[in-house]
């Protein structure tokens, strides 16, 4: 098979602009075979090689208007990674480590009866810092993800009045709760966009509310001893930790996806009519 | 005709093309070109997505094949895209016979 100069680099220069997909390989296949029989076809017809490839590149479109177009929504959004998702991205991995602490140290104020208003107060600051950090992003997220129309704007909201409930930091199965709907909304949407990887995605949409059904299962099931104040200390460690790890998970999945994306520079003018 | 006629009709046109077979990309934007006697003018790669689409919609299968040491992507109609095909070619029609009865009877200016 002959190599075709124009048509190769070009397909160099596409490969550079939808490197975020993760079909990559299948649609730069696809675009090759199209180029290279689009050529073969002149050249049947007696075009000299290099008008040929020229022709076929001027017909086949400009490698900035197609990665809008594969970057494109459905609902009109364009879904790529930019300096501010690359950012998000750091503040995931940041986010995602407070979330890991608050589990362990959730753990650690449980089970010791001494030093527990030390642990108590690195918890109350990392779950605020990480719910914080957190809605940055879902922020961020939403625009890598090309916008998620209302359900994308209404579970930051709701995660954000959960953020701000956990300034109440005992009160976990509350504000969990909360941010848990926010996430479950968020999450769905997310979802159907089928572009970020579904592990961590799964764990912040189901993760919390889990937390919070086993922490009720707990208690209504009257599991293990009960502390002073007549809760059952199993619930706590075990439903909240499993909130707090799940959303750490997700948060830490996020940020490496997000951060290790390369930015590219595409707005909605690159757009075709048509598209 | 300027792309932007095509604008909510690509999915229509990509599936009636497909209804008679499947095709690979390039066969099918062929085709596209020939039917329309060149009348659509947007560029080529712009469809692949809207075929892709399409097959995450279900309305699509495609396979892989190797021809002359390149990989090919072939489409097929699915079942689910040839009821979408009867659908949105009755809404065609319709929209095409509303149309053409109010300009039934209205004179067709001089073209400058």
């Amino acid at each position: 098979m002959a190599g075709y100069t124009l048509i190769d680099g070009y397909i160099d220069t596409m490969r550079g602009q939808i490197r975020w997909r993760r079909d990559l390989d299948d649609v730069v296949a696809e675009m090759k075979d199209h180029l290279y029989s689009a050529v073969e076809t002149r050249l049947a017809r007696g075009l000299e090689p290099v008008a040929a490839q020229r022709v076929t590149l001027d017909l086949f479109g400009e490698p900035r208007v197609l990665a809008a177009v594969y970057a494109s929504t459905p609902n009109g959004g364009i879904a790529v990674p930019t300096t501010s998702t690359v950012r998000a991205g750091l503040f995931a991995l940041v986010s995602g480590a407070l979330w890991l602490v608050a589990s362990l140290v959730n753990v650690l104020t449980n089970v010791q009866s001494e030093d527990w208003q030390i642990y108590y107060a690195i918890f109350s600051a990392a779950v605020l810092v990480a719910g914080v950090l957190g809605i940055f992003v879902l922020v961020g997220l939403n625009n890598r993800l090309g916008g998620l129309g209302i359900a994308g704007t209404a579970g930051v909201i709701v995660f954000g009045v959960g953020v701000a409930l956990s300034i109440v930091a005992w009160a976990v199965p509350l504000w969990m709760a909360v941010q848990g709907v926010g996430l479950l909304i968020f999450g769905l949407a997310a979802m159907r966009r089928r572009i970020a990887p579904s592990s961590p995605i799964l764990a912040l949409t189901y993760g919390p509310l889990l937390g919070v059904a086993v922490f009720f299962g707990i208690t209504f099931a009257e599991l293990g001893p009960t502390d002073s104040y007549g809760d059952y200390e199993l619930a706590w460690i075990i439903g909240n930790t499993v909130g707090l790890a799940f959303i750490a998970i997700g948060f830490l999945g996020l940020g490496r996806w997000l951060r290790t994306e390369e930015p590219v520079d595409i707005d909605q003018t690159d757009l075709p009519v048509a598209a | 005709m300027r792309g932007q006629a095509l604008k909510g009709h690509l999915d229509l046109l990509l599936l009636a093309i497909l209804a008679d077979g499947a095709r690979h990309g390039y066969a099918i934007i062929d085709e596209l070109r020939q039917r329309s006697d060149e009348a659509f003018d947007l560029p080529e790669g712009t469809v692949y997505p809207a075929l892709h689409r399409l097959q995450k919609g279900g309305y699509l299968t495609s396979e892989w094949t190797e021809v002359q040491g390149r990989r090919r992507r072939t489409y097929r109609l699915t079942e689910s895209g040839r009821g979408a095909l009867g659908e949105q070619r009755a809404a065609w029609n319709e929209f095409a016979r509303a149309v053409g009865s109010v300009l039934k009877g209205v004179p067709w200016p001089d073209t400058p």
